[in-house]
């Protein structure tokens, strides 16, 4: 018959030796290095270099044109009046990306495709012809989002006005 | 004796996990006092921004000079924006303020539209008195409504730091059966900037010339010709056109609606040269034209100049049916050129007839199309005849700049007006500026300086 305490000692040890690594995990370089911007093939400047921060974390694994709607739809919001009229303004904007939410645009990623397509969609090219919105139907979103006008869907983004 | 050990191991380790507890409560209180002070400013800026709004609104209405009106309209027109972006920066989760933020940018920005036209001399129309003033009450009422939730934030009623705590999941059972998740319930203390949004909704429309009109919403696309196409039609001229830009035939791999200004199927196209590589065409359903091409293949060392890049660029368009066109920019990036070309028509540059072409110098292919603002925009003008003369252009430049052109140029208002201008391109020590007269009036429109890129060059 082994007595309750021996149970609550190798607990205990366990729930330490877990906070004591989810206490170390931030210290340890993971998947934290930020990008070189060798191979980047353009003179970055800093809006190319925000734009494509975030078609990293919002659209990879998308379609090219995918990523240009995405960027498309930032500069969008820049230039309408129900959003901020700075590109940061609109990237920051409190709940505005989930990327910014959970820091994942913070994580360093190849940035070489994403800076194309900021590029482009700086340079005018917008597959959504004017969204201001894109969600991923498969992820939970508010119901409001679909009272929206949904003017296409490009790999697994809707875009809509 | 071995009790003795394990108590004191565990009382150690149980002093080990409070203090890191209580560590971290420290780190989470830091940041979310932070956080609170960020939502307190974005609050009480917007809220003395609204007030002081109206207030140069209300005294713009009652100056007696041209001069003090406009410096009290630019001044109504700053405290506006400020204010709006003061609120997109407020942490109002789950809440839609839409209409809100729309009539303090629009409110800005007919002020700014006011103030330039009482800066050119023209005094205000009654109906532009009444829609001022309209506005100014709308702004009082936004300013009441504020103070209202500003006694909430003031006996922390409010706390903006409470709306970043991290939700617990929803129940599994409401993912079974397949809900949608609510998005987050009205946060305490909002009531009334919902209420506000309410009234916003219902405010009238206002159309004049300036970017946030409400007329701009509804623009329709002028240069689509032709009768609607059914898909097949619309994939050959997909098929016919990639395979002009970029020299070998495709297969269309999917095709999805695009129901924006215009309407199009977007068309996906591989080329079995180069595997992996998607490209897009997107054909208008009225017409069968084409809209815009993007080829994302990477390109290799460049093998040409911009110059042979344009050539190919022109011939390409002309292939393509274009009327005449002129390059109006070029910018190298990486290894694409990008030109964008305007039409011309009886020597009048159309800067709204816009047309962009992306070319890979490392073999010549178009690699890179857009005509979106050229079918937006296009159709059949009567462009006036100039009611000034070229050389009453030249005597209005200042004399320290150096002109080095004057050409005649349709240009874009940002309320989607077109006026025909003489285009002077002049130079200040190293910088170039193009100034745009009003060819009917002389009225001097529009002045925008050349930022000089890496690899940029205006063509001229």
């Amino acid at each position: 018959m082994r007595k309750p305490w021996s149970y609550i000692w190798p607990a205990l040890v366990a729930l330490l030796l877990l906070a004591g690594t989810l206490w170390a995990w931030q210290y340890l370089p993971l998947g934290r290095t930020l990008p070189t911007q060798a191979g980047v093939p353009v003179g970055t400047s800093d809006e190319i270099n925000l734009l494509a921060r975030l078609i990293a974390a919002e659209a990879s694994g998308e379609p090219y044109e995918g990523q240009v709607a995405v960027g498309a739809v930032v500069l969008n919001r820049v230039r309408s009046p129900l959003f901020p009229n700075t590109i940061s303004g609109v990237i920051y904007e409190p709940w505005a990306f989930e990327s910014v939410q959970n820091g994942l645009i913070w994580q360093g990623t190849d940035l070489t495709t994403a800076t194309s397509a900021a590029i482009d969609a700086l340079n005018g090219w917008d597959p959504t012809y004017g969204a201001l919105f894109f969600w991923n139907p498969a992820k939970p979103v508010g119901p409001w989002i679909w009272t929206r006008t949904i003017v296409t869907q490009i790999g697994s983004h809707v875009f809509a006005l | 004796m071995k009790r003795r050990w394990s108590t004191l191991a565990l009382s150690l380790l149980l002093l080990a996990a409070l203090g890191w507890g209580l560590w971290e409560r420290a780190n989470r209180l830091a940041l979310a006092h932070a956080v609170e002070a960020g939502g307190q400013r974005d609050f009480y800026n917007l809220l003395s921004q609204v007030e002081q709004a109206e207030v140069s609104m209300g005294k713009s209405l009652v100056c007696s000079t041209p001069a003090q009106q406009a410096a009290l309209l630019t001044q109504a027109w700053n405290q506006a924006s400020f204010a709006q972006a003061a609120l997109t920066q407020l942490p109002t989760p789950g809440i839609n303020l839409t209409a809100t933020r729309k009539f303090l940018s629009q409110a800005a920005d007919y002020c700014n539209y006011l103030a330039q036209k009482v800066a050119r001399g023209q005094s205000l129309s009654e109906e532009e008195i009444q829609n001022l003033n309209r506005l100014r009450q709308e702004m009082g009422r936004l300013a009441a409504d504020l103070h209202n939730t500003e006694s909430k934030v003031a006996s922390k009623a409010l706390r903006w730091s409470s709306f970043y705590s991290v939700r617990m999941p929803p129940l599994p059972r409401t993912m079974a059966l397949g809900e949608a998740v609510p998005a987050q319930a009205t946060p305490q203390g909002l009531e009334g900037f919902i209420n506000t949004d309410r009234h916003m909704q219902t405010l009238p429309s206002l159309n004049y010339d300036g970017p946030f009109s409400d007329h701009l919403e509804k623009a329709r696309p002028l240069g689509l010709t032709g009768t609607a196409i059914d898909q097949p039609q619309a994939e050959r001229n997909a098929l016919a056109f990639a395979g002009s830009a970029s020299g070998t035939p495709c297969r269309v791999t999917v095709v999805s609606p695009v129901n924006g200004r215009i309407p199009c199927f977007g068309i996906s196209l591989v080329d079995d040269k180069r595997p992996g590589i998607v490209s897009r065409v997107d054909v208008s359903q009225q017409g069968g034209h084409i809209i815009s091409f993007l080829n994302p293949r990477p390109v290799n060392n460049a093998t040409l100049d911009a110059q042979a890049a344009a050539e190919r660029a022109v011939s390409f368009l002309k292939a393509h049916g274009f009327p005449a066109v002129v390059p109006t920019y070029t910018l190298r990036q990486g290894n694409t050129q990008l030109i964008t070309f305007a039409v011309r028509e009886k020597g009048v540059i159309l800067y709204p007839d816009q047309v962009k072409v992306k070319v890979a110098l490392d073999n010549g292919e178009i690699i890179g199309f857009d005509a979106t603002p050229y079918y937006m925009a296009h159709h059949q003008r009567n462009l006036p005849e100039p009611a000034v003369g070229v050389e009453d252009i030249r005597a209005k430049v200042q004399p320290h700049l150096k002109v080095e052109g004057i050409r005649l140029a349709l240009i874009p208002t940002a309320g989607g007006r077109e006026i025909l201008t003489y285009e002077v391109t002049t130079s200040l020590d190293n910088e170039r500026y193009l100034l745009y007269f009003n060819a009917l009036t002389g009225e001097e429109e529009k002045v925008m300086k050349i930022v000089d890129l890496p690899g940029g060059q205006l063509t001229m």
